[in-house]
């Protein structure tokens, strides 16, 4: 996926953004510490999340050395499960608590992400998180320049982190 | 000093846009050890300082303040330049979280008067060991 044209700018390479170790290694320091529980990473086909007709979808922008999106896809249980773990409460719908609990997660977890590359870590912002819910919808997003993407299993639950865009 | 449960009483202020952090830091400060009595929240840095503007003129203190840095309508960053300014709750210690431990905002917020900074995700020992030391050294201030 590296490319000469996306080669390398303040020291951000196509290699460091297409590592899917940094990935694992954030979401384990997010779950781990925040929710206490332990993830797998599992192929993106044994999630079942590309056909699920009612997904949730995290959003957190990335602007600088980095321009694009980290991005967390969960089906709604997955997610009161997330916000119920980080906030310590007895969730069981979708409510504007499971909501923030999300963006939340989805903000921590690409911070914890581009701290894993610190030529990233020093050139690159933060957006306030967004949050998708529906039936059937689809994220269209500019042809990017890398793609960076994995799927986890959290005890029942399945989620897939995906980051991408195109370096500066 | 002793800042646990017998030791002294906090009153703290937590700023942050998502009502989720804020509980998650309540929690971990009541899980450190704090012996927090009273919990003011904001949703950002413009309402933290009319919190702090009302607790200065009712002589209710603020020991300890905990803000995000990346929020709308006002964030951190703003928030602790305008507290310097007008000099809200001076002996409080200000503690930034923040997603971006290296950002140049951090060094801003520090450069402004906070007092030390803690990344998301983060351990009830990481709280423990930021703020237990600002206490100690407020309470002897």
């Amino acid at each position: 996926m590296a490319t000469a044209v996306h080669g390398k700018l303040d020291g951000v390479t196509m290699a460091m953004v297409t590592d899917t170790g940094y990935l694992d290694q954030a979401v384990e320091e997010v779950f781990g510490m925040m929710l206490g529980v332990s993830v797998e990473s599992v192929g993106r086909e044994e999630t079942g999340l590309e056909d699920e007709t009612t997904m949730m979808t995290a959003m957190v922008g990335l602007a600088g050395a980095v321009s694009g999106t980290c991005a967390v896809l969960v089906r709604e249980a997955g997610a009161i499960r997330m916000a119920g773990g980080m906030s310590g409460m007895d969730l069981d719908a979708v409510d504007d608590t499971v909501l923030d609990g999300l963006g939340e997660i989805s903000n921590m977890l690409a911070g914890a992400w581009k701290a894993k590359i610190p030529e990233l870590n020093v050139a690159c912002m933060l957006s306030v998180p967004t949050v998708v819910t529906g039936t059937q919808y689809v994220v269209h997003r500019k042809a990017p320049a890398f793609l960076s993407e994995r799927s986890y299993r959290m005890e029942e639950h399945f989620f897939t982190v995906r980051v991408y865009g195109v370096i500066q | 000093m002793e800042h646990g449960k017998g030791g002294r009483q906090v009153k703290a202020l937590i700023v942050d846009d998502s009502a989720m952090m804020r509980k998650v830091v309540e929690r971990a400060l009541r899980q450190a050890g704090v012996n927090l009595t009273e919990v003011a929240q904001a949703n950002n840095g413009a309402e933290a300082l009319e919190i702090l503007r009302e607790a200065a003129s009712s002589q209710n203190g603020i020991d300890l303040i905990f803000s995000d840095i990346n929020m709308p309508v006002m964030d951190g960053l703003e928030f602790v330049e305008k507290r310097k300014e007008e000099g809200l709750a001076p002996g409080a210690p200000v503690v930034m979280i923040t997603t971006e431990g290296s950002s140049p905002l951090v060094m801003r917020a520090l450069a402004a008067g906070a007092k030390g900074y803690i990344c998301k995700p983060f351990t009830t020992d990481q709280v423990k060991a930021c703020v237990m030391p600002l206490l100690s050294a407020a309470s002897m201030a």
